[in-house]
């Protein structure tokens, strides 16, 4: 027997469109149910730049994608406050990007409204020392810096707070329809294999690279390109400001500064699965080639680790574009009651991490048409609670750099963090200042040991070791406290450092070769961990 | 002039340096940081993170000109070594014995420090973390031992020494403060205390992180012993463990009190060569070169620095010499000698510093000025 569950929309996919949706439709009471296959933001959503456009890079190819961008960026600096670093973003032009492009882009970025600015060549060099000396022309643009990881989480503790329902790591075998009309899909927990049911009349396929997959359960067929985009994780912060460079939209022309690295990225190709996560060592070296037109030495400055992830951009039936990058990057919503007759079935894609807010608004607002309701949109106005917390500044025993990570960082877990501090006080994560206290919180809040799943909540593992040593030591504190069995410990090592080890092996030349051998030997030869084992989901 | 400098004081050089010394050679070390032997368990493993049996580890050694005999020479010399410093290790090449690792897996190793134990496949057994080291969590080291040796009896616990710091500690920090007798008098009563809220009474094997000392090891291992009446071992997992450190810091101070020069914080970076031989070495911010009769590479391979994965291919990092894919010498050079994991780099890929082969690379570097045609020394490949 499966259980039941009833509620009035399901949303499949905990990308950050999903998941905005699911916020966009608690505030306006809509009950809504989420089911996500692994983790939320699995897919794309954590596998970007964290790139919070102004709009400037969409201004002369895209000019309605240019207008909603400056729009969201404005929006989300309100809304999001705790993900989002102020930046400020470059356009460069050096001798090799057309001329007559300068012209053609500052018009247009005024025609839509992004503010742009002139930067003498002499400031632009103070403030970015490593850009390159041959820059002709810079342009200051409101870009920002966003941290996905936290978006997200935050844009679903707020869902959840106001009632909406989610279920991560639950696949969605089936959608059953009825007289041309959705009735319930079939969710099956990724641990346990237990089945669930889940029945509503509306149901949103919001799962970006897996929209063809998903649409498929429900008979609907549906053109997604996947374009797949590697970057690459410096290993220090490189530059104060987001660089782009002033050309079309092309590979490898963006550095993004995050938190205490910088991305650097990206390409573009097409792949055939959802998940092909590949990354290819000879990919990574023509990125390099082709960034030191903005960075002259990038060869020389390490990456800690790569990865990728797929953008996944509609297709409507008949258009033709191999190349992936001319095909519209613009949101599709799909009302596939108008279109193939399916009432209720409703997919939303492509678009941008920074338009997810807007692409989950046009989508509550079809929802809101089909179900007869009128209540506006609220996103826009109402924030996410903040992640500023400077209570911890006066904590008596806690190290001063994981005082300045929690004064930034604990945001609604500030008290529980506060109690988990009394009894336990230690870092377990040095690189990126994690603390047993942190990990706790979301120990407490899933029913699995997962350390990617902490990774993604805490930055455990984000930093140069690469989980070298703090991955094992939180597996081992998590069964020393209870808090798992050996048996997931060891299943969840096997995983969290396969996962880091494919990211490190792609960029291992210098320090970081010499850190993923370190990390090998250390599991292998120190601890003796044997090698095999399976991941546990 | 010196006769031999080595480059890099890990435990290749460090030996390397050590033997030279006693065949009376004029020697120097140089290095430009501390030696990747602090980052090991400083297990002797025969191959360390390989899973070759006895038999076929032989053959490993047999095709690098590591002939049994001289495996076992270099064994007992090491060992008498030890046992010269206070630290004496134990074990052997021909039967590998099976300890404990900080995870509570099990392990096979040939020579390990005084401080270590055989682990029995029966019998009570208390697995003592202490609250201040993060990287030993008695608990899980149970749970994980009881896998390998079900037939165990296993209580684990966490003594508490209430020591206070801004910052993660290490089993290197712990093992300084039971330097001292304070120290291991506030351990032993936590310890009992401890003991007596979960009533065991008694055990026949102590396992603790590896923090056992590093000055007075000895002492520690007999307080402890008096103290609880049973065997006392240490399970060295992460870094830094206080069985490598104390290994480092003997042979260091040895060295340095046997008159080895010690040139630290210089990075080489190139030689002079004349006639196929090195004569000179060149350090970073130093105009003269060091003048040499015998260079010794011991610079760990690619986990010790030595060599360096670049987009190019592997680059030798210490003196600039063209290398093979496999990280060996491309150029013939008539006094240059390799010792310990930098020989090659694939033997590296899963080498922390350590190992039975780097003992024996080490000890059977041809400098014996007493043994004519000693350069041509089983095990020591010239002019690769």
């Amino acid at each position: 027997m499966r259980e039941k569950f009833e509620t009035e929309v399901v949303i499949i996919g905990g990308g950050m469109t999903g998941t905005g949706l699911l916020r966009d439709l608690a505030l306006r009471g809509i009950k809504t149910i989420l089911v996500e296959q692994f983790d939320l933001g699995h897919g794309t959503s954590t596998r970007n730049h964290g790139l919070l456009h102004s709009g400037g890079r969409y201004a002369v190819k895209d000019k309605e994608a240019a207008i909603e961008c400056y729009r969201e960026n404005i929006i989300l600096k309100k809304t999001v406050p705790g993900s989002i670093e102020h930046t400020g973003g470059l356009f460069v032009k050096i001798p090799e990007d057309p001329d007559d492009y300068v012209n053609k882009w500052v018009n247009l970025c005024k025609e839509t409204g992004i503010p742009v600015e002139e930067v003498s060549l002499e400031e632009a060099f103070r403030q970015e020392p490593y850009l390159n000396k041959r820059a002709e022309a810079v342009y200051r643009v409101p870009d920002a810096s966003v941290d996905p990881f936290t978006m997200l989480t935050d844009v679903a503790a707020d869902a959840l707070n106001r009632g909406a329902g989610l279920l991560t790591y639950h696949t969605v075998s089936r959608i059953e329809t009825k007289n041309a009309e959705v009735s319930y899909i079939v969710a099956r927990d990724r641990y346990t294999g237990v089945e669930k049911e889940i029945h509503a009349p509306i149901i949103v396929n919001a799962s970006g690279p897996w929209g063809a997959e998903i649409a498929k359960l429900a008979q609907i067929p549906l053109k997604v390109i996947n374009n797949k985009g590697m970057l690459t994780v410096l290993n220090h912060r490189i530059n104060k400001q987001v660089i782009n460079r002033l050309r079309m939209p092309g590979d490898a022309d963006i550095f993004v500064p995050a938190h205490d690295v910088t991305i650097f990225g990206t390409t573009g190709r097409n792949v055939e699965k959802p998940d092909d996560t590949s990354l290819e060592r000879e990919e990574f070296e023509q990125m390099v080639e082709e960034g030191k037109a903005l960075v002259p030495n990038l060869p020389d400055i390490r990456s800690i680790r790569a990865f990728s992830g797929s953008r996944p951009l509609f297709e409507e039936e008949g258009e033709k574009d191999l190349s992936g990058r001319n095909v519209t990057r613009g949101m599709a919503l799909l009302d596939h009651e108008k279109r193939e007759g399916l009432k209720g079935f409703i997919t939303i894609t492509g678009g941008k991490l920074t338009t997810f807010r807007y692409m989950a608004e046009k989508t509550a607002d079809l929802i809101c048409e089909k179900i007869g309701l009128h209540q506006g949109c609220l996103t826009h106005e109402i924030a996410v609670p903040p992640r500023q917390s400077k209570e911890f500044l006066k904590h008596p025993s806690l190290p001063a750099l994981a005082k300045q990570k929690l004064c930034s960082w604990a945001g609604i877990n500030s008290s529980q963090i506060h109690s988990n501090l009394e009894e336990d006080n230690r870092v377990v994560c040095e690189c990126e200042q994690v603390t047993w206290a942190e990990i706790q919180v979301y120990l407490n809040q899933s029913n699995h040991f997962n350390l990617e799943d902490l990774r993604r909540r805490t930055r455990l593992g984000m930093g140069p070791c690469q989980g070298s040593y703090c991955y094992h030591r939180t597996a081992a504190l998590a069964v020393e406290k209870e808090a798992t069995s050996r048996k997931e410990a060891a299943e969840a090592l096997t995983d969290g450092m396969d996962k880091r080890k494919k990211g490190m092996n792609v960029v291992a030349d210098g320090a970081t070769d010499r850190q993923l051998k370190m990390m090998e030997g250390v599991t292998a030869v120190s601890l003796g961990i044997k090698k095999g084992g399976k991941a546990h989901v | 002039m010196y006769d031999v400098v080595v480059i890099g004081q890990g435990l290749a050089g460090l030996l390397t340096a050590i033997r030279a010394k006693e065949n009376n050679y004029h020697v120097a070390v140089v290095s430009k940081g501390s030696g990747k032997i602090i980052q090991s368990t400083a297990f002797m493993d025969l191959l360390p993170g390989r899973s070759e049996n006895l038999t076929g580890a032989r053959l490993f050694f047999e095709n690098e000109q590591i002939s049994d005999s001289l495996m076992s020479e270099a064994a007992d010399w090491f060992k008498a070594l030890t046992g010269k410093l206070g630290i004496p290790y134990r074990g052997s090449i021909d039967k590998l014995t099976p300890v404990v690792t900080g995870a509570g897996f099990i392990k096979e190793t040939a020579l390990y420090p005084h401080t270590v134990s055989k682990i029995p496949e029966e019998g009570d057994v208390i697995i003592a973390g202490i609250k201040e080291i993060i990287d030993f969590q008695p608990r899980y080291v149970k749970e994980n031992l009881l896998t390998e040796y079900p037939g165990l009896s296993i209580s684990s616990l966490t003594a508490d020494l209430g020591l206070k710091a801004g910052r993660v500690l290490s089993q290197a920090d712990v093992a300084r403060q039971l330097d001292e007798a304070s120290g291991r008098a506030v351990l032993i009563s936590a310890l009992k205390k401890e003991m007596k809220k979960k009533n065991v009474k008694s055990c026949d094997v102590m396992v603790f992180p590896s923090c056992l000392g590093i000055k007075n090891s000895q002492l520690v291992m007999q307080e402890l012993e008096e103290a609880f009446s049973c065997i006392v071992t240490e399970a060295p997992g992460l870094p830094p463990n206080a069985a490598a450190v104390r290994l480092y810091s003997a042979l260091k101070k040895y060295a340095v009190t046997q008159g080895i020069r010690f040139i630290e914080n210089k990075t080489s970076h190139s030689v002079h060569v004349k006639n196929d031989k090195v004569t000179e070495l060149f350090t970073e911010g130093a105009n003269d070169g060091i003048k040499l009769k015998k260079l010794v590479i011991a610079t760990g391979g690619v986990i010790g620095g030595g060599l360096e994965l670049t987009t190019d291919g592997l680059r030798d990092t210490t003196i600039n010499q063209p290398v093979n894919k496999d990280g060996t010498s491309k150029h013939k050079l008539r006094n240059v000698y390799y010792a310990g994991g930098t020989k090659k780099v694939p033997w590296t890929d899963t080498w922390i510093a350590g190992g039975i082969y780097t003992i024996c690379t080490s000890y059977s570097v041809p400098l014996s000025k007493k043994t004519p045609g000693g350069e041509k020394h089983a095990g020591m490949e010239r002019n690769r």
